[in-house]
């Protein structure tokens, strides 16, 4: 029984008929079963069918994932040349890659063609990313990664690589539960304050897909931590003002004070105001910090702040600021999704 | 965007008399976001449970067969020891890939009925 589809669309798709270069699907046929994290090789055979040489002008792969390689850029008349396509697997659940190249015949028509599938996981359930949330850097911060597959007795790590270059360790423990290991990753004492982000693969005996990318994220700081980080100044219309306010708080819950607010890389905020958290208790062991920016024109800005406070102040806060200004004659809505976690309707 | 509207109806399972395989049958409403269904399987009803089949694509929608409609689906487990109990259960898997528990865990022993 045929259980999985693969398809191949090969068409030219501006001025259908017009081209003379006829493609063929003959060898678009694959493994039925495809796993993220695989590299789908397929080539597509072209043929010159004019009375013409022609050549291939441009070979595109707008996803810029793939390897996309021509036997020869020029067909004399009536020759067949083939398009190599390596493809890596990266998304799960249906996909679909689109290709194009254009001739010089006349019109200069462009020729596309796609390569779909369906992309399973070995892992159940699928999780990429691990998140430590905000730490307080030099805390031994330690998260558990684990990992399920349902196509193994018993999963065994085998490597993690690269070593983490801001992870301090990873341990392993293979069969916890009859079906998961586990991970055991700590963050360096040592990191950077701010965001930190980095990706390691495990390697597991999984035979279908033994490499399991794991991107993480953390946000690490001294005693003093934002609110939140990036903070999202919003979307406006150009020459409208955008606002936002960061509060600062303290892991040890002193009382501290705001020295300075470094905008050197962030030269478009304005500091409105310092003040007291105004849900807090006037203590000075939370702060607010009212931001603004302004712009006549639309641009997306981006900086960081550095935040000195009594507490930290041999090495600031870093609180990154995003915003962006649009065009006043574009339309923006505002999006009410409800956090139903499934659907919108 | 279509609601998760699948619902396990049914899961049956009997023992073929002819080889010891065990078919599993289960009705399902036809559902756009499903992409087909994975049958895993264990020898202890608390696991651990091993993949059984490959993706068993749902039947295409069209429009003789409505949304909401029920199908019907059987998948032969012909790698089954004579006298074995087995247990097994479904997951259903998405166009966007994400596996989610379809079924409850059903037993049954593979029987080597000889041919009458």
């Amino acid at each position: 029984m045929a259980l999985f589809g693969w398809t191949l669309i090969a068409a030219p798709f501006e001025g259908f008929g017009s081209g003379m270069v006829f493609l063929s699907d003959q060898h678009a046929r694959k493994e039925p079963e495809l796993y993220v994290g695989a590299t789908l090789s397929h080539a597509v055979r072209l043929q010159n069918r004019s009375s013409t040489p022609i050549s291939i002008t441009e070979l595109k792969d707008p996803g810029k994932t793939a390897s996309v390689t021509a036997s020869a850029l020029q067909l004399r008349a009536g020759e067949e040349v083939s398009i190599a396509i390596e493809q890596p697997v990266e998304r799960l659940g249906e996909f679909n890659y689109r290709y194009s190249f254009v001739t010089n015949e006349p019109g200069s028509p462009r020729y596309r063609f796609s390569v779909s599938g369906f992309a399973q996981s070995a892992y159940d359930p699928e999780k990429t990313s691990l998140s430590f949330g905000i730490v307080k850097r030099g805390q031994s911060n330690r998260q558990d990664f684990e990992l399920a597959s349902r196509e193994v007795d018993r999963l065994e790590i085998i490597s993690i690589s690269p070593a983490p270059e801001l992870l301090t360790r990873h341990e392993k423990r293979a069969g916890l539960s009859k079906e998961a290991a586990v991970v055991e990753v700590f963050l360096r004492d040592n990191v950077p304050l701010g965001l930190l982000s980095g990706r390691f693969y495990v390697t597991t005996n999984v035979p279908h897909q033994p490499m399991y990318p794991v991107t993480w994220h953390a946000a690490a700081y001294d005693d003093v931590y934002p609110s939140a980080n990036p903070v999202s100044m919003g979307l406006t219309h150009a020459g409208q003002r955008l606002e936002a306010t960061v509060a600062l708080k303290s892991f040890s819950g002193q009382s501290f004070t705001i020295e300075n607010i470094d905008t050197t890389n962030a030269a478009f905020a304005n500091v409105e105001e310092t003040r007291r958290c105004s849900n807090a208790s006037q203590d000075g062991t939370c702060w607010e910090i009212v931001l603004w920016t302004a712009s006549e024109l639309p641009q997306d800005v981006q900086g960081l702040l550095r935040i000195s406070t009594s507490l930290d102040y041999k090495e600031p806060v870093p609180v990154h600021l995003l915003g962006r200004f649009v065009s006043r004659t574009t339309q923006i809505q505002q999006l009410d999704i409800a956090d139903t976690g499934k659907e919108s309707r | 965007m279509i609601a998760f509207l699948w619902t396990a109806i049914a899961l049956t399972a009997a023992a073929d008399p002819c080889d010891s395989a065990v078919t599993l049958s289960w009705k399902a409403k036809t559902e756009q976001s499903t992409y087909g269904y994975i049958v895993y399987r264990s020898t202890s009803r608390g696991g651990p449970f091993r993949r059984a089949s490959p993706i068993i694509r749902t039947f295409a929608r069209t429009d003789e067969k409505r949304e909401g409609e029920i199908s019907t689906y059987r998948w032969q487990d012909t790698e089954t020891a004579n006298a074995t109990e087995y247990f097994y259960y479904l997951d259903s898997i998405g166009f966007d890939g994400v596996k989610t528990r379809f079924s409850g865990v059903l037993s049954k022993v593979a029987n080597c009925q000889p041919k009458g």
